[in-house]
């Protein structure tokens, strides 16, 4: 008897892993096969059957670089990411600590009316008149414009996050640093910010990730200023604007936009994955 | 003890004014960037602006939308045909996948999600670039390996029909979504206690039978949010197709908020070209949100009945 719940455990455990590995493999069987092809010569994608490349052609990627512009998009994104990720840290969570902690009259309505408008399904079209905006104050075709619309507009989840965390530490360190006569904001910094840490890294993956791969309002505010084009960008008018496809240029130039973003994420892969297990959709 | 007291109302008061102070960039963005683009829309909606001048004409952009408009409902009915397959592949495969990651009998766990969740890191613009090289006609991998396999005899002009374009965009929305729905699932099933599992293999209960008797009933609460999600997500995309088809051929595969997007900033796409309508746009764009608020009520409703019967 005992022995047989053995062997059935066994089994469990073995189709477990090989489902799992099963499905790793064809879900990342296209990033893998995308990035061999990307070595190869024009012709050979074009006629080749097989998966390596004959030759090995490294000069795809400087091609991409330089002829495509690659450098500058890629310092663009990395600016743009940055800038992005530093605001969305210090703005989001500072108001959540004032969402949990302060006590100030209309705080709930303004909580309430901000989760209210996550309803509000503008989208996309709400960007037009955000670019109105940003022309008035002539913040468009820049990527400072690009960095306030983003911060502005992201959602509201960062806030939930920082607000939950803080709800759930005890409140006596609060109280004794208001008798040792600290401020409420002296609070923040010197109290809850240390010990929120973890969710501040969290925050800073995804803020930083969601610039990076942010495509379509960057692409809105750069209509016409090609020098401020994102990666993501880059790539779109990459694939729209040649006539016949060229992979051995677009592939290498699709590759480049994600490695940054894969490496980052392989080293800090516990705060990507994190934030969603900690109960996002809860809030 | 009064100075105490007055010092304890000194300090309320200077939390009122550093709250205000840090709430006020977000309460001033909040207005500029999510209030006023909604005054926007909701006035040119009534006018023809066109990015110059315009005038008001009461309620003819709507009532254009409602008679004399195809684009309009062809695309809407793309992005239900899109939201529908998307939940159809999405859901169950990433419950399934987090049931798998969550067994018990599971090691090196986080190697296995750390993998899983690659695809959603790769950006949108990547992704399609992997995703149209893939499903290119001429020696493209899926065509050459479903021809190797005997399932297909010709090649496949995966992105140059109808249903197989709208297919491949949902296949690319959940390769790019599905870990972030895992991962809610997989938090949700571990908040699942062992021992009902425990009392159930007791009472002689299959693994399937406790999926659909424990795990589904006890995580419904969050199933019907991570549904939620979804549906509206899914209403609102516009990027996957934008690069996947761009809407052709001949507009064909065009979704609603990409269709409203061309006429906002009069941009070609598809085979067609647009011209800026911005009245004309706002209006559609009121209407989009009302269905879809629709929608979102009606979802509501249904799963509040559920729960009444259950």
């Amino acid at each position: 008897m005992k022995h047989k719940g053995r062997i059935a455990r066994n089994v469990k455990t073995t189709l477990v892993h090989v489902l799992l590995v099963a499905f790793i493999i064809v879900a990342l069987y296209p990033i893998f096969y995308a990035f061999v092809s990307s070595f190869k010569s024009a012709g050979e994608i074009l006629a080749g059957q097989n998966l390596w490349p004959e030759v090995w052609h490294w000069e795809n990627y400087a091609e991409a670089w330089n002829q495509a512009n690659f450098s500058t998009y890629t310092w663009n994104t990395i600016v743009y990411s940055t800038a992005t990720m530093f605001f969305c840290v210090l703005m989001n969570s500072m108001s959540g600590y004032v969402y949990a902690r302060g006590e100030f009259p209309g705080k709930n309505i303004i909580f309430a009316v901000k989760t209210a408008m996550m309803f509000v399904a503008l989208g996309s079209t709400a960007m037009y008149p955000q670019l109105q905006i940003l022309k008035a104050l002539h913040l468009n075709q820049s990527l400072v414009g690009l960095v306030v619309q983003t911060i502005f507009t992201g959602s509201i989840t960062y806030i939930f996050m920082i607000r939950s965390f803080v709800m759930s530490l005890p409140k006596e360190l609060d109280d004794a640093a208001t008798i040792d006569g600290c401020s409420f904001m002296g609070i923040f910094f010197r109290i809850t910010l240390p010990l929120i840490r973890p969710i501040i890294a969290t925050i800073a993956v995804l803020s930083f990730k969601g610039a990076w791969n942010e495509y379509l309002f960057p692409m809105i505010v750069t209509f016409s200023n090609e020098n401020r084009r994102t990666l993501a960008v880059g790539l779109y008018y990459m694939q729209t604007s040649s006539s016949s496809a060229d992979w051995s240029k677009m592939l290498p130039g699709a590759i480049i936009s994600a490695v940054p973003l894969v490496v980052i994420y392989i080293f800090l892969n516990k705060y990507f994955i994190e934030s969603l297990t900690v109960g996002a959709v809860k809030g | 003890m009064k100075r105490e007291k007055k010092g304890k109302r000194k300090y309320k008061k200077s939390v009122v004014f550093q709250s205000y102070l840090v709430l006020s960039p977000q309460i001033i963005g909040f207005f500029v960037f999510s209030l006023y683009p909604i005054y926007y829309i909701l006035r040119y909606s009534f006018t023809d602006y066109d990015g110059l001048k315009g005038s008001f004409v009461g309620l003819a952009n709507y009532i254009e939308i409602f008679t004399s408009d195809a684009t309009f409902w062809n695309s809407l009915a793309n992005t239900f045909i899109i939201t529908g397959m998307r939940m159809v592949l999405m859901i169950p495969l990433s419950f399934f996948l987090a049931m798998l990651l969550c067994s018990k009998s599971l090691k090196a766990k986080r190697l296995f999600s750390t993998a899983l969740f690659l695809p959603s890191v790769i950006g949108v613009a990547t992704t399609a670039m992997i995703f149209r090289y893939i499903f290119r006609t001429y020696n493209g991998l899926i065509n050459n390996i479903f021809m190797d396999l005997g399932i297909l005899n010709t090649a496949v002009n995966w992105l140059g029909n109808k249903w197989t374009a709208l297919l491949v965009t949902s296949l690319m929305a959940t390769w790019m979504n599905f870990p972030i729905y895992m991962m809610y699932f997989c938090g949700a099933i571990s908040g699942v206690s062992e021992d009902l599992y425990e009392a159930a293999k007791i009472d002689g209960c299959g693994w399937l039978r406790s999926v659909f008797s424990i795990t589904l009933p006890l995580i419904a609460p969050i199933f019907k949010v991570i549904l939620m999600l979804e549906i509206t997500g899914a209403m609102k995309t516009m990027n996957t197709t934008m690069l996947l088809t761009n809407g052709g051929p001949n507009g064909k595969t065009n979704v609603v908020m990409l269709y409203l997007y061309n006429l906002f900033f009069g941009t070609t796409s598809g085979g067609g070209s647009y011209t800026s309508e911005i009245g004309y746009a706002s209006a559609g764009s009121i209407i989009l949100t009302v269905i879809i608020g629709i929608i979102t009520v009606i979802y509501l409703r249904i799963t509040k009945k559920l729960d009444e019967l259950c």
